[in-house]
């Protein structure tokens, strides 16, 4: 068989990308998505298929703060990339300087979650920027409004048709942001460079602290699980006690679920404080105590909720560990900027 | 003899054609019109107008007026929507007949839907297209189902694909959990000291679909000028099938506040069984 110089050339550029960079071999649409290795493939909806135009347009529109009646709020106002795309706030602020009800969640791997919001209550990430949108707390406006600004904005009309063979519709936003989001792969921390074989990529300290995440005394993994450090389950973490969000109920309407909600992935977890649903736990150290405590006694927390003993050394090596998750190249990736 | 027969072929023709005519004239007279109003031989749909007529009790109704609830607590209501699915008669035979829900200019309904809104009065007409003949009853279904009859995601699909009436923006789209609000009724009742309680029931969510049956004969003419009257009944949806009063209006904010749960469940079912909808 004669291969052709080209093919050869192609072969040897994507052998060098993938040893420099730890991507793997990747089918179509990884070549706008680098995906770490050992990353599965990333998963797309057949009907929204990622382009570089998709992308493009998504990104304009995750930074315009014109999908806001007031032309004040964007999702780039609480998904803020130093912060892996969390708020540092505990619950952001939206139009007429309204709050919401929840912290913001980090926007990392969403392309792999199985359900969205801090109680899956949204099943696709194109379902899932409808909510944010026409929220009454966030940007309040209608998709139709938002249409009707970008028609007026010959770039977009332009982007919309590149992209979407379309006009300035709903269903071409939530779908380019979508595109947009799914583009967010975080997975070159000092850890995985660590799990890659650079043994010097994690200290002492941070290896005591790996080894607490993934043992039997603190129990991190259980939920914390996989190349993306979370189950995709709703579980009771002990946190809720009482009062008006019942997480995962509100969506099941099931008494077992009050009180459940997302597990989050822990990566970049370093920068996405403030933590829990509400955002009510200020640090890392926080968290720690509230597991060490064994939870506030809802009958519904998950069984792997017990007390546990740390000393403050301990604690601080789980700390370190989980700093160890952060994505630098990712938090400072320019294809994430307005 | 050959030139016989082609002299003979155009009177042969006519006598084929007389027959046909003829035999198409004893066709109608045999199977003529059903004194039912049923008839086997036409299938083709007309017009049937259903006029929504809204009373409080026995009072006609309208928003931001002040009625009494059966249970006695005075309320007024400042938005009353709900989405209307799918409408079937129940022919003589029993037959389900699906009657298409269309628009003015009698093309059919977006999804075989359509929204009922009270600030809009061009919505409380349903029009449908159905074969003429006498009927038993309608089925309606007030809410948005699963899937459609064709097995297309309804209830769940993303709205930013979808066109009115089961778009985002018609204040029935749940963004926070993917789905529609398929009645809802904002408002305020007055409290045992005469202060203005708010009160707002938005019913979604599967298993809450409300399903309408309605029984009373009734024919569609072939005209197409046939007209019912589909009297909606509020206060009804405040009393169980059962004849007691739920939820309270002027009750707690549990009772008063309901996006879901127990509430929800109990309008649902006063909504489905305790005449809220009625055939006239």
């Amino acid at each position: 068989m004669k291969l052709s110089w080209r093919y050869i050339v192609v072969l040897a550029a994507g052998l060098l990308a993938a040893s420099c960079s730890g991507t793997v071999d990747a089918p179509e649409e990884n070549l706008l998505v680098p995906i770490p290795q050992g990353f599965p493939r990333l998963p797309v909806p057949a009907d929204n298929q990622l382009t570089a135009d998709r992308i493009e347009l998504g990104r304009r529109l995750f930074f315009d703060r014109r999908l806001s009646s007031t032309n004040e709020v964007a999702c780039g106002n609480c998904h803020l990339q130093e912060h892996a795309f969390a708020d540092p706030l505990k619950t952001s602020i939206g139009v007429h300087g309204r709050t919401g009800t929840r912290n913001a969640p980090m926007l990392v791997n969403m392309a792999y979650n199985t359900s969205f919001f801090w109680d899956g209550g949204a099943p696709t990430l194109e379902q899932q920027a409808i909510a944010p949108i026409i929220n009454p707390l966030e940007m309040d406006m209608k998709l139709e409004d938002v249409v009707a600004r970008l028609k007026e904005d010959p770039v977009y009309v332009d982007l919309f048709k590149r992209a979407y063979d379309m006009e300035p519709k709903p269903e071409g936003v939530t779908k380019a942001i979508a595109s947009f989001v799914r583009t967010m792969v975080s997975g070159n921390s000092r850890y995985d460079r660590f799990e890659r074989g650079d043994a010097s990529a994690l200290n002492e300290s941070e290896i005591r602290g790996m080894n607490l995440f993934f043992g039997e005394r603190a129990e991190c993994f259980h939920c914390h699980i996989g190349f993306n450090f979370t189950n995709n389950k709703f579980q009771h973490n002990g946190f809720y006690l009482d009062g008006e969000d019942k997480g995962r109920f509100l969506v099941t309407e099931n008494p077992i679920d009050i009180g459940s909600f997302k597990v989050p992935s822990l990566r970049n977890v370093g920068v996405t404080a403030p933590y829990m649903h509400d955002g009510s736990l200020a640090t890392l150290e926080d968290v720690i105590d509230h597991y060490m405590s064994g939870g506030k006694g809802h009958p519904n927390t998950d069984p792997v909720i017990r007390a546990f003993e740390l000393t403050d050394d301990e604690k601080a090596d789980l700390v370190a560990f989980l700093r160890s998750l952060t994505d630098e190249e990712f938090l400072r990736n320019e294809k994430f900027r307005p | 003899m050959h030139t016989v027969r082609n002299h003979h072929r155009p009177v042969l023709s006519g006598i084929i054609l007389l027959l046909i005519v003829l035999l198409g004239g004893c066709s109608d007279d045999t199977t003529g019109p059903d004194p039912s109003g049923n008839n086997p031989a036409d299938t083709a749909s007309v017009l049937l107008t259903f006029d929504i007529r809204t009373i409080a009790g026995t009072r006609p109704f309208a928003l931001d007026s002040t009625y009494i609830s059966e249970a006695g607590v005075e309320y007024k209501v400042s938005k009353f929507m709900y989405y209307v699915y799918g409408i079937t008669l129940i022919d003589t035979a029993g037959n389900n007949v699906a009657a298409a829900l269309v628009d003015t200019d009698n093309q059919p309904l977006k999804y075989n839907t359509t929204l009922v809104d009270y600030r809009r009065p061009e919505t409380l007409t349903l029009r449908v297209l159905a074969p003429r003949g006498s009927y038993t009853a309608v089925h309606l279904t007030v809410g948005i189902p699963q899937f459609d009859a064709e097995g297309n995601m309804l209830n769940h699909v993303d709205a930013s694909t979808m066109e009115y009436p089961l778009n985002v923006d018609t204040d029935m789209y749940w963004g926070w959990k993917v789905g529609y609000v398929f009645l809802k009724i904002e408002g305020t009742a007055m409290d045992g000291k005469g202060e203005p309680l708010p009160f707002l029931y938005h019913v979604g969510d599967d298993p809450r679909l409300m399903m309408m049956h309605m029984e009373m004969p009734f024919t569609v003419k072939g005209d197409g000028s046939s007209i019912r009257t589909l009297e909606v009944n509020v206060n009804r949806l405040f009393v169980t099938p059962l004849g007691g009063n739920s939820p309270n209006l002027a009750g707690v904010m549990e009772e008063r506040v309901v996006h879901g749960g127990a509430t929800a469940d109990i309008v649902s079912a006063n909504a489905s069984l305790s005449g809220f909808m009625t055939l006239k």
